[in-house]
């Protein structure tokens, strides 16, 4: 003990006297087993063996060479690793000053198979053995190529069976996960960890914008991560209990174990670029084209960061800031993020280590007015069209109207026709998000009982936002008297706890097991304060309280929420080549005024690595077949068990009791049960894919079942309803060319996921169906299926015009072909498809030549998914007549004008040459397209324009569905860049490696988008929403990505 | 295995135990919400106030939207979109009696009634549970909650139908309930209101209520019954209350100054044109271009005070003049729910109907006409009556009561709805109406 102690202070004292040391060296080469390249940059580890862990590092310079100074003698273990390779290691015995060469011939590893992932809550293991899908991005080696944003960013088009969709194109927008066929009839979105710390991963609440929110991910600098593992469905995420329905994402960020042995190494990043809208709008969309490309502009992005990372041997350390300063392509949106980190790791012996993660962020998002709000840029320039006042005038937005553009549509109605636009531009919306995420983890394995190790991890996400609202009062919004100034404070604290002891134990020769137990506990409280005031005497000043008194509102509310669970797992291995696991997991949820429900979650997985089995060529150096099951499911809300709560609405009369939740006490935890089963193959250490097919049911699905509203209670948390769901997902990956100079990467990654609604329990009181009367629920449907009705031809009015009036009326008749039924026998629709794609994936290619240059593409898709083109709807509808097509048929076809409500009285609006019920002389001729002629009755070019306009009827819901509902196939070019590592180049001008790392890259992400989808933006939340979780993908004036263009210089010494 | 390794499994077993037991206890172990309260906490003397409170706090919410709606369905109100800000396609449907099954105005004011008649109801069904410490008390509390679970009854019965010819509604769930049965319920529920009122006042505007619900019913001997036991001149009116803060007037963001979906029929203009008097009834106000409201509107005000139509005319707006209402110009502005003037005229109309008495039905109207200082009619028939009404009861509602009870509706399109639909939500959830 005493000499392993003087080790570690031998060790301890080199870290910062190295010329103090007096021992021997170790050197040698790291090359490719197969083409014999050196390997520049690969990590050489030596650690002394014995009680101590003590580590003496260094990277390989080039053509792989490495050498390593003053090592004491002893015996070692030499590791070497490098990105891309299989990690070696070998003994060598350092007996006083002399030299020992150790090379290396490191085999390719593509995939990572030797690299450790999370396969469990308490779970580790190779890559290769590993029992369940788990995908990996190497977050470390993406960020030098490519600028992101965000996490989610990072996240997009790299992993199997998960798509990411932002919320809309404002920086720092919130996002939406949708993984697999979707857990639960009401899907969600994954449990984010990160270093351990259940972390908050939605949208940070306060004042809406019109459907855009800020994401809690958006505070996490993308530069700080390592890499982040991702595991899909109950079968792999059983073992986290309710958390893990929908997936669970572990973000893992940077040590200190990067750097060299005893030095320091800094890092700098900078990034320099520019948000822009990814397309214009043409003539072709809408009419009001001009204003609505005029709110784009060149977002500016600048980005610092630097990094320290140092490497005692003992202690490791990362230190890293940023800071990013990035506007939006529209207007007044703007983030600035500043983000500390100090990750910190103490090995003081093999027994014991301790690692801590702290990370503060204070992020700054202004957000404009947008999406679906009257408020907004787009509600305001989308949808109206220009060509509002009489012929010949200018436009309230001061568009001239077209010459021979006779009597435009809408009167007094133009592009912001809701609000105007300096008042748009003069509304305020601010948030400051101050946060702090950090844990600390302990490992002890008793020296008096090997294989047994102990670990306990705390970690806490604390977030103090502050959002700000300001309408000055000199001008004038829908729903605001006379200014609005709103203050929205969100307190929240998360804590969550984790601990499990695992025992590794042989039970005969080549069997060995591993038992595990251990538990989580998870703890939340969000407050929230509100004020708010209307009524301002002048603009000038802001401040709440100068409001008027009567027009204050405050509010305030206070959330706890809980759940704790334990498990065990057992599991074997033999020889390496067959796994093995058992699991049983309890949960408990938190219930205010009831007891705590509870539900066991059994899990159980086996994989074969059928290439050690000697059977098969050579060549596969990997075939693994894998099978796993496994249960979960969420759990009641805290509330869902109280049968009535009331709460406290406020009025004139005074506070009056409110019914606040109508629940249901015999509410249960639902149950979601998936089976996958995976094959990986791998060729030649270069090539290989890897598959997994799954298949999941859901029972007891947790579902806010809507009451009757007659009984006034609103929704009723029930569970009724059952989903099966199934898919394959799929990746395909290849090096076929690897040396020094050159090399390439290929991968192609292909997900079908699909599901059917089993029952809505409708014959045990549950409803025939769920629906926002264009997407349904239905027993026999996909979740969120969109349906609709067809009518039937055209129908014309006795002078033989079209019958626009009663085209849109209910009782329409409509073809019956093929048209689905609910529950209840009532009639439904016809399918038109579902707004979750059914194909997803991403195709990437890496080409790395002339040593130093790196081109870098990533194509991301998606194939049979649906859009509700709701702008479209709303732009062609009633009021605003901002559809080119729709006006011209309606000239085409005499009904010009349509639309336009006669001065009272719906038997007017039959309108057209011959109709009656005009008072209003001229209102005959509004909205007549110019040198569009009026088609005669009765010809088949008349009834063309008939039929071709029937599909643009933009009124009632069922038909809108069939009109505008699109199939949305798109291709989008996500992420571009083209790289020079300039290292070699600087020391080879100065002559010694006076650097590290010196790299120059401009990159792209959302390059290009090739889609079937007409609307500016395809991509959009996927996951049920709105009306009962029934309202997935519809496209109302979401806010286009951007397209962002980066240069990117990264430096380190 | 050596003593430590003993203790260490003991210890792990014990970790277990503890463990498991501490799971369920952590769980529960959370702070209870700060904003809820158990349904049985409000069995108690002490929270009546409080439930009171939500039940008016529920009429107001509803009540102004629902004349709003109503108001649209009528020939009262119209949409159009030249109108600036008159932009939402449920109210053009309203308007045109092609009314969507989605129409999410109607829906969600058919879901919030709902509401309000829940609440009026719980508190009715919770009393009996209740020690009070007076009959007074007690008879308080049966008051409100069976005026105003009579008054959502009475809503159901008279705006809302199963199809666009059949009125009815929906109580919790139930069946189908036709309006003259709805009709029914309300009256049970005023008549044990009228019962438990504590002062004449009370029992007079019960009586109103009574013999509007007759009325709506086409039963005009019983609506005379109660309207000669109704309101008089002079009496305060039962009003829905808003304010700046907490509830504001829906009329103020639908048919008001910040933005007018609904503006009203032309024929108020002609009223006051051929007597500029009669704008003391119905102020509005003429909308010309676009409507932006920024600030205290001192003319809007004083001719609010003068109780004056103004015109700022001639105005061309694409050749049409619109109008806005300026009955409730605020937020704020209080809406009356039941008045004396509508006694005096229910008195009117059935003085001509059942008591044949047209010099009974004169000095009604009169009442109602002298007390605005407007020229006095020298005779009365149901016709003028029926006019009257249109002016007096502007913006309450009323007018698409009428409209089918004198058969003068205003839309001749077969199958125009002559009541706001019972929507898809109740429809696909209610398993006691027919399949659609």
């Amino acid at each position: 003990m005493r000499g392993k102690i003087l080790l570690v202070l031998a060790l301890l004292v080199g870290s910062f006297s190295v010329a103090l040391a007096q021992g021997g060296t170790v050197k040698g080469k790291v090359s490719d087993k197969k083409n014999g390249d050196g390997l520049q940059g690969a990590r050489i580890t030596l650690t002394a063996q014995g009680a101590s862990a003590a580590k003496l590092g260094k990277i390989a310079g080039k053509d792989g060479e490495y050498e390593i100074k003053n090592v004491p003698s002893g015996k070692y273990s030499v590791e070497v690793s490098y990105v891309g390779y299989k990690s070696a290691a070998q003994t060598v015995t350092v007996d006083g000053p002399v030299n020992v060469d150790v090379n290396f011939a490191l085999l390719l590893d593509v995939r990572g198979l030797d690299e450790v992932v999370v396969t469990g809550v308490a779970s580790r293991t190779q890559k290769g053995v590993a029992e369940v899908a788990v995908s990996r991005v190497d977050a470390a080696n993406l960020t030098d190529k490519v600028g992101y944003t965000s996490a989610a960013q990072l996240m997009q088009g790299k992993i199997s069976g998960v798509t990411i969709t932002p919320a809309s194109g404002q920086v720092g927008g919130g996002i939406r996960f949708n993984v697999r066929a979707g857990a639960g009839l009401l899907g969600g979105d994954p449990t984010v960890f990160i270093d351990g710390v259940r972390v908050a991963s939605g949208n940070t609440g306060g004042y809406a914008t019109g459907g855009q929110q800020v994401s809690a991910l958006a505070d996490l600098n993308p530069a700080d991560i390592e890499n982040i593992e991702v595991l899909k469905g109950p079968a792999a995420t059983s073992l986290y209990g309710p958390q893990g329905q929908n997936g669970i994402v572990l973000i893992k960020t940077k040590r200190g174990r990067g750097a060299e042995q005893d030095q320091v190494r800094i890092n700098y990043q900078g990034i320099f670029g520019f948000n822009r809208n990814h397309r214009d709008f043409t003539a072709k969309d809408i009419e009001s084209w001009k204003e609505a490309n005029s709110i784009f502009r060149d977002g500016p992005i600048q980005q610092h960061g630097v990094n320290l990372q140092g490497n005692s041997g003992i202690f490791n350390y990362y230190v890293g800031y940023e800071n990013r300063a990035e506007q939006g392509f529209v207007v007044q949106n703007q983030l600035n993020r500043q983000s500390v980190r100090l990750n910190l790791d103490a090995t003081t012996s093999k027994n014991f280590s301790i690692r801590a993660s702290a990370n503060y962020v204070d992020n700054m998002v202004d957000r404009p007015q947008n999406d679906n709000n009257v408020i907004g840029w787009q509600g305001n320039t989308r949808l109206f069209s220009p060509y509002a006042p009489p012929s010949g005038a200018a436009g309230a937005a001061g568009l001239a109207v077209p010459n021979g553009f006779a009597d435009p549509v809408g009167g007094a109605r133009s592009t912001y026709g809701f609000t105007q636009k300096e008042a748009i531009e003069k509304a305020e919306n601010s948030q400051r998000t101050q946060r702090f995420v950090g844990s600390a983890e302990i490992q002890y394995s008793p020296e008096f009982l090997p294989g047994l190790n102990a670990r306990a991890l705390v970690g806490t996400d604390i977030r103090n936002v502050n959002n700000s609202i300001f309408f000055p009062a000199n001008y004038a919004y829908a729903g605001v008297t006379r200014g609005r100034r709103g203050l929205f404070t969100i307190g929240a604290e998360r804590l969550n706890v984790e601990a499990n002891i695992s025992y590794d134990y042989k039970i005969i020769e080549g069997l060995s097991a591993t038992t595990t137990g251990g538990g989580q506990a998870w703890n939340e409280v969000t407050r929230t304060i509100q004020t708010d005031a209307q009524q301002f005497p002048t603009e000038l000043i802001r401040v709440v309280d100068a409001g008027t008194a009567t027009t204050r509102v405050v509010a305030e509310t206070f959330t706890n929420v809980r759940n704790a669970g334990w498990f065990v797992e057992q599991k074997f291995n033999y020889n390496q080549t067959f796994f093995l696991t058992g699991s049983v997991r309890q949960d408990y949820a938190s219930a205010y005024g009831a007891e705590a429900p509870n539900i066991f979650y059994p899990a159980a997985s086996f994989a074969a690595r059928l290439d050690k089995l000697g059977f098969l060529p050579e060549v596969i150096n990997l075939a693994k077949f894998r099978a796993a099951y496994g249960e979960n499911g969420r759990l009641p809300g805290l509330t869902d068990g109280q049968s009535l709560l009331w709460t406290n609405g406020a009025s004139p009369y005074g506070a009056g009791a409110a019914v606040s939740i109508a629940g249901n006490t015999a509410i249960q935890p639902e149950r979601t049960r998936e089976i996958e089963l995976g094959l990986e193959m791998e060729f030649d250490n270069a090539y290989g894919f890897e598959a997994t097919y799954y298949i999941s049911n859901s029972t007891q699905s947790l579902v806010n079942l809507p009451r009757p509203p007659s009984t006034g209670l609103g929704n009723k948390p029930s569970n009724i309803a059952a989903l099966d769901g199934w898919g394959f997902e799929s990746m395909i990956y290849a090096r076929p060319i690897q040396s020094a100079d050159y090399s390439l990467d290929l991968r192609l990654i292909f997900n079908y996921a699909d599901n059917l609604v089993k029952s809505l329990g409708y014959e045990a009181g549950g409803p025939a169906q769920l629906t926002d009367n264009r997407q349904f629920i239905i027993p026999g449907q996909r979740r969120s299926q969109f349906m609709g009705l067809r009518p039937l031809t055209p129908r014309f009015q006795a002078n033989g015009y079209y019958d626009w009036v009663n085209q849109g009326r209910n009782g329409l008749e409509i073809d019956t072909t093929g048209m689905v039924r609910n529950a209840a026998g009532g009639i439904v629709g016809y399918a038109i498809g579902s707004g979750v794609p059914l194909y997803t994936g991403s195709f990437s290619v890496e080409f790395r030549f002339l040593h130093d240059f790196t081109i870098y593409a990533l194509a991301e898709y998606a194939l049979e998914g649906y859009v509700f083109n709701n702008t479209a709807q709303f732009a062609t509808g009633v009021a605003y007549y901002n559809n080119p097509q729709f006006n011209r048929l309606a000239t085409q076809l005499g009904i010009y004008g349509a639309g336009v409500s006669p001065t009272n009285g719906a038997a007017a609006q039959e309108r057209g040459p011959g109709a009656q019920g005009f008072g209003t002389a001229g209102l005959l001729t509004v909205g007549r397209v110019p040198g569009v002629a009026v088609l005669t009755p009765g010809t088949a070019e008349y009834q063309a324009a008939a039929i071709a306009f029937q599909k643009l009827e933009p009124r009632i819901a069922s038909m809108q569905a069939n009109n505008y509902t699109e199939k949305a196939n798109w291709l989008r070019i996500r992420e571009l860049s083209l790289r020079y590592n300039a290292t070699n180049l600087i020391n080879s001008i100065v002559g010694t490696p006076a650097i590290k790392n010196l790299s120059l890259s401009l990159t792209a992400n959302n390059f290009a988008l090739f889609t079937t989808y007409s609307g500016p933006e395809v991509e959009l939340n996927t996951n049920p929403g709105a009306a009962n979780g029934v309202t997935t993908s519809v496209d109302f004036l979401t806010l286009m990505q951007s397209r962002v263009i980066n240069f990117i210089v990264s430096f380190g010494f | 295995m050596n003593f430590k390794k003993y203790l260490l499994v003991i210890g792990v077993v014990l970790a277990g135990v503890v463990g498991l037991h501490s799971c369920a206890e952590y769980a529960k172990g959370v702070a209870a919400p700060i904003d809820l309260i158990t349904d049985a906490q409000l069995n108690d003397e002490s929270q009546i106030q409080f439930q009171v409170n939500g039940i008016q706090r529920q009429f107001s919410l509803r009540y102004a939207q629902m004349t709003t709606l109503a108001g649209d369905l009528s020939d009262e109100f119209f949409f159009d979109t030249r109108v600036p800000n008159a932009t939402f396609p449920q109210f053009s449907e309203i308007d045109a009696g092609i009314i969507a099954l989605d129409n999410n105005s109607v829906n969600n004011q058919w879901a919030a009634i709902g509401t309000m008649r829940f609440n009026a109801d719980a508190l009715a069904n919770r009393i009996p549970q209740i020690k009070f410490s007076t009959d007074g008390a007690r008879a308080a509390a049966l008051y409100t909650a069976s005026l105003y679970g009579g008054i959502a009854r009475f809503w159901y019965g008279a705006y809302y139908g199963f199809t666009p010819n059949q009125g009815g509604g929906v109580i919790d769930g139930g069946p189908f309930i036709p309006s003259q049965a709805m009709f029914d319920s309300a009256l049970v529920k005023l008549n044990i209101a009228l019962q438990n009122a504590s002062t004449d006042l009370q029992r007079r505007t019960v009586n109103t209520i009574i013999a509007r619900v007759n009325l709506a019913a086409e039963r005009y001997p019983a609506a005379r019954t109660a309207a000669l036991l109704g309101m008089r001149r002079g009496d305060a009116s039962l009003d829905a209350l808003y304010d700046d803060a907490t509830i504001n007037n829906q009329w103020f963001f639908d048919g008001g100054r910040n933005r007018s979906q609904i503006v009203p029929d032309p024929r108020f203009a002609q009223y006051i044109a051929a007597d500029s008097l009669e704008g003391r009834i119905f102020p509005a106000r003429i909308v010309s271009g676009a409507l932006t409201y920024t600030g205290a509107d001192a003319e809007f005000t004083a001719s609010l005070t003068s109780r004056r139509l103004l015109l700022h005319g001639p105005v061309t707006n694409s050749g049409l003049t619109f109008w806005i209402q300026g009955r409730f110009p605020n937020l704020g502005s209080p809406v009356p729910f039941v008045t004396w003037q509508e006694n005096e005229l229910m008195l009117a109309e059935t003085a001509l109907r059942v008591a044949n008495n047209p010099d009974a039905a004169l000095t009604s109207v009169n009442n109602v006409r002298t007390f605005h200082n407007l020229t006095a009619r020298t005779t009365t028939a149901l016709d003028s009556v029926y006019i009257e009404r249109d002016k007096q009861l502007f913006c309450m509602g009323m007018r698409v009561i009428d409209q089918r009870r004198f058969n003068r509706w205003h839309i001749t399109t077969a199958n125009a709805w002559r009541f706001l639909p019972i929507g898809l939500p109740e429809r696909t959830t209610n398993k006691n109406l027919p399949v659609q």
